[in-house]
């Protein structure tokens, strides 16, 4: 049996916010740093903490992943992606939208933690009207994607060649990970 | 459907217009295309649903002045009824043609509306 023991590090981007035209939130900068913490066991059932602040310009993410997922293709873009919509204005659409709230911005980023490999597919990142997240896969027959929308509740919509289910999820969201894993497994086949 | 939530003077055939922001259009490997995100569609699940309806809004470039998106989508009434969904004239606000879908709006109807409906020029990504 093989002990499934990683290294745990410390991440910490800072994001500074420096406005494009036609650009909500434009990312001129990204600097990060790992900081090596002394190895533990990683639990990927329970939710990796995710932190976030906006300070003045800057949105500072910290966070503890292990060391497959530091060298993870699909991180520094997700991130950037996922981070620009604090900088979202508050009115962005047309639809009376609640602002982005950091809470969703943590809860998705601890999610793909959770459920994503060091090899999986960068999602599409998109503002939900509720103050949201929603993180999208389109790929090989399958669509799948996940909400955050509050501190509490992930929804989720996934279909494939033998139909639909969607539903709503408010402790594990380990679950989710059978559906990631349907992405690679039908992108291998 | 009560005339309050789905109004029979509106056509089956009619074509609605609905705004879809920059940041909610994907590419979607699958269509071999881009696409609206189911996103663009849902403003709450139960909360009616801005659209116009285009043969009496007065033209795109009218429809999308006022808003703060960029680009704009089309769909046939009679498929959003499929759905279940309804439609009814709003006068109150959004000006010409401004109409709302009236109903519970599904991931799964919110998908099917992402991955039928079609860009309306000039304003396509």
């Amino acid at each position: 049996m093989t002990l499934d023991v990683a290294l745990t590090w410390d991440r910490t981007f800072a994001i500074r916010n420096e406005p494009k035209p036609d650009f909500a939130g434009g990312i001129s900068s990204l600097r990060n740093s790992w900081v090596n913490i002394p190895p533990s066991p990683f639990d990927t059932v329970s939710l990796p903490e995710v932190g976030i602040s906006l300070q003045e310009n800057e949105v500072i993410v910290s966070f503890k992943t292990t060391v497959e997922i530091r060298s993870a293709k699909w991180l520094n873009q997700t991130i950037e992606e996922i981070v620009r919509l604090m900088w979202l204005p508050r009115d962005w659409n047309s639809d009376n939208p609640r602002q982005i709230e950091p809470k969703s911005i943590e809860r998705i980023l601890a999610v793909l933690l959770t459920i994503l490999d060091s090899d999986s597919t960068p999602p599409a990142v998109v503002p939900t009207t509720r103050g949201g997240v929603q993180v999208e896969w389109h790929q090989n027959g399958i669509d799948l994607e996940i909400e955050a929308f509050n501190l509490s509740k992930l929804e989720y919509y996934f279909s494939d060649s033998k139909g639909e289910q969607e539903g709503t999820i408010e402790d594990n969201p380990a679950v989710l990970k059978q559906f990631t894993g349907c992405l690679k497994t039908t992108s291998r086949s | 459907m009560s005339a309050f939530t789905n109004d029979s003077t509106i056509d089956d055939n009619e074509i609605i217009w609905r705004r879809i922001h920059q940041f909610q259009v994907v590419d979607d490997p699958n269509l071999n295309r881009k696409r609206p995100s189911t996103a663009g569609f849902d403003n709450g699940r139960d909360i009616p649903l801005s659209v116009y309806i285009a043969s009496e809004a007065q033209s795109p470039q009218v429809v999308m002045q006022d808003g703060k998106e960029k680009y704009l989508v089309a769909l046939i009434v009679g498929f959003v009824r499929q759905l279940g969904l309804g439609i009814i004239r709003d006068s109150s606000s959004g000006g010409l043609g401004h109409a709302l879908l009236i109903g519970k709006k599904t991931k799964g109807m919110l998908n099917s509306m992402a991955k039928t409906a079609t860009w309306v020029a000039p304003y396509v990504p």
